[in-house]
């Protein structure tokens, strides 16, 4: 009999203590996740604090819909406007920025192009573009791109072409059709050898890819979010970002941190 | 009118053989024999819808009529004239005769019905007037009289008098009054079966 | 949210958006025009597979029964490979050719082997009876699409309803391109990558009262006497 109670004992113990093991519920964007980052750094999180992450992929639209509805504990987004708009509206507590990469034009070939204003000239008068067309980190870059050079989307004609997919599908759809589109680079780079495509046109600052860190408010959810704080802290402190720079991906660096 | 010499059918399991017989023409041929004995068969092989060995020599237009009618999704008059309207005949000529079938046998009120709809014995009655309108030369009746009332049979049996002069009928029956009142041969199957 | 949703649904249908029409009417297009086309050409070969006695015929029967199954996207695959292959100069990529060609593809299997379902349970007594009637061939293949009637409607609307209701072949052999290939549910999974769910419910909606009105229609039309 006693033997029974201290079995049971032991059950419940380690089942509470699984329990017990506090949960993070990380909503972020595709390209983010596609690129691997995550899977270097979050570990070091979880082993740190005893904590488990679970992470969830969307598109930057869905990813500030889920966090609208309180369903997310942190944002990993990559569409500053919209961030800033996110906290001012009160669904975020905070927001930081964390790293940033970069965005570049691709296509069959490269443009011999001096600077950004020239690429969207180039491109919009010779070529065909592939828009992502889904209110994605990427697609209001790009949008705001053509807009700040005095261009108007809406009036363009029958070579720009919204996708309305995510970016894996667009780059194939670009390299098939053998058009022109932005993509970010982590994601570009990540399917390489699947595309024929180049870089049509790079420049680190003109197409700065800012990914930015957002604290959901937690009255928009009523669960405990001091694991929340805690990983807000974690990833923009020193050490953590120094990390972010070290990883590597095809070669390269792919995130350059900034906080 | 039909003829047959070393008439054997295989069905598989069991190969059935049939006495050598001549079917003479004007003269109702009742085919006995018992379940199993191979009777739907040899109404079957005669129709040309199984393959068989021996001598089988069928002088004329054959029909045979199925102990389950087979309907098909149309009215009573779209049933029965089918035959006539595959073979591209006037169907103004044959009005009069669809009709004075259909009242020997009372089916003359549901000439407009779907067929589907109709009772086992209605549909059995359809599916016979379907069989003999196009005049065939020869008629296979597979136990005509299941479903059908004591009415009904008496009808039938008038029916099939007044054809006879100008049609060969071979029929499968057990109903004993029915075969009584229309026999003039009778071809018995005996059962001479070998296993295969 | 699905509230919202119905409530948004109603909106989309009277705000006369010329975008929301045309994804609509494109839907409607394609699917319709690919179901005909398949149920054309599927009657035709369901019947002929049914009623004929061939070498292959049981593996025909199962590849026809496997392709009944396919998912969508492997379908749309297949039509990627060989329009960018094969069929590059017809120049058929993120076209709506493109589309209606895999549709097609798509329902084709479910036609023909509804048919052959359909038709090898009744044909046999139905033949029969036909050859004992004086029938000849060509009679009795009108005879039996007439007598399978209501089984071919009903794997018209079967078919239909899988092409109305499929996303990834559209998705992949279309490109989803706005005011071009999009349709209603390339419509709705680019809303969901937006978080627009209210939106997606919305089109769900008007996609399932399209499928109710056009499943009314077709079986107002059946003319058949198995009701």
């Amino acid at each position: 009999m006693r033997k029974v109670i201290v079995l049971i004992n032991f059950v419940l113990i380690v089942f509470l203590s699984s329990c017990s093991k506090q949960e993070l519920l990380i909503v972020t964007t595709t390209s983010l996740d596609n690129s691997g980052l995550l899977a270097y750094i979050i570990p070091v999180f979880e082993e740190e604090y005893n904590v488990k992450v679970k992470i969830v992929a969307l598109g930057t639209g869905a990813a500030l819909e889920l966090g609208e509805m309180g369903e997310a504990d942190i944002l990993l987004v990559h569409a500053y406007d919209s961030e800033i708009a996110f906290v001012n509206a009160g669904y975020g507590e905070k927001r930081s920025n964390i790293m940033y990469n970069d965005f570049i034009f691709v296509g069959p070939e490269t443009l011999d192009t001096a600077n950004l204003s020239e690429t969207l000239t180039e491109i919009s008068e010779n070529y065909d573009f592939y828009s992502r067309g889904d209110n994605s980190g990427t697609h209001t870059k790009e949008l705001s791109l053509w807009t700040e050079n005095g261009y108007d989307v809406s009036t363009f004609g029958e070579w720009y072409k919204e996708t309305g997919q995510s970016m894996g599908s667009t780059l194939t759809m670009t390299s098939l059709s053998q058009f022109y589109t932005l993509t970010d680079r982590a994601t570009y780079l990540s399917m390489l050898d699947n595309l024929d495509l180049v870089i049509a046109y790079q420049n680190r600052e003109e197409l700065k890819n800012q990914y930015g860190v957002i604290k959901v408010n937690p009255e928009l959810h009523n669960r405990d979010d001091r694991v929340a704080d805690l990983f807000y802290d974690w990833i923009i402190r020193d050490d953590i970002q120094d990390l972010i720079g070290t990883y590597e991906g095809y070669g390269e660096q792919l995130f350059f941190p900034n906080s | 009118m039909i003829d047959i010499k070393n008439l054997s059918v295989d069905l598989k399991t069991i190969e059935i053989s049939f006495d050598d017989f001549t079917f003479e023409k004007s003269k109702i041929t009742i085919v006995s024999g018992k379940n199993g004995s191979g009777k739907t068969t040899l109404l079957k092989a005669i129709a040309g819808l199984l393959e068989y060995k021996g001598d089988l020599h069928v002088n004329g237009e054959v029909t045979y009529n199925s102990q389950e009618p087979v309907i098909f999704n149309r009215t009573v008059y779209e049933n029965i004239s089918y035959p006539l309207k595959i073979r591209k005949l006037d169907l103004l000529e044959y009005e009069e005769k669809i009709w004075d079938y259909c009242k020997i046998l009372e089916m003359d009120h549901l000439i407009n019905k779907n067929a589907l709809k109709l009772s086992s014995g209605e549909k059995m009655k359809v599916s016979i007037i379907r069989s003999i309108i196009f005049n065939p030369d020869i008629v296979l009746l597979d136990e005509p009289t299941t479903h059908l009332d004591l009415d009904s049979i008496n009808e039938l049996g008038t029916l099939i008098r007044r054809l006879k002069k100008d049609m060969t009928f071979i029929i499968v029956s057990h109903n004993k009054t029915f075969i009584d009142s229309l026999m003039d041969v009778e071809y018995k199957i005996g059962g001479n079966h070998v296993l295969s | 949210m699905i509230i919202e949703g119905i409530i948004e649904a109603f909106k989309l249908l009277f705000s006369l958006n010329r975008e929301i029409y045309t994804i609509i009417f494109l839907s409607l297009a394609i699917s319709i025009l690919a179901t005909l086309t398949a149920s054309l050409i599927g009657t035709f070969f369901g019947i002929l597979i049914s009623i004929s006695n061939f070498k292959l015929k049981k593996f025909t029967k199962k590849i026809v029964f496997t392709f009944m199954g396919i998912p969508p996207v492997v379908l749309g695959l297949i039509v990627l490979l060989v329009i960018t292959g094969p069929f590059d100069g017809f120049n058929l990529l993120f076209t709506k050719t493109a589309m209606y060609i895999a549709q097609t593809l798509l329902v084709l299997p479910i036609i023909i082997g509804n048919i052959i379902i359909s038709s090898e349970k009744t044909q046999k007594k139905i033949l029969e009876t036909a050859t004992t009637l004086g029938a000849k061939k060509i009679d009795k293949i009108k005879l039996l699409i007439i007598e399978i009637k209501p089984f071919i409607f009903m794997s018209v609307i079967l078919g239909f309803s899988r092409a109305i209701s499929e996303v990834g072949a559209v998705m992949l052999v279309g490109g989803n391109i706005k005011n071009d290939t999009r349709v209603m549910t390339t419509y709705i999974a680019l809303n969901n990558s937006m978080g627009e769910y209210s939106v997606s419910i919305a089109m769900g909606i008007i996609l399932l009262l399209l499928a109710f009105l056009i499943h009314t229609l077709v079986s107002r039309f059946r003319g058949d006497f198995y009701d």
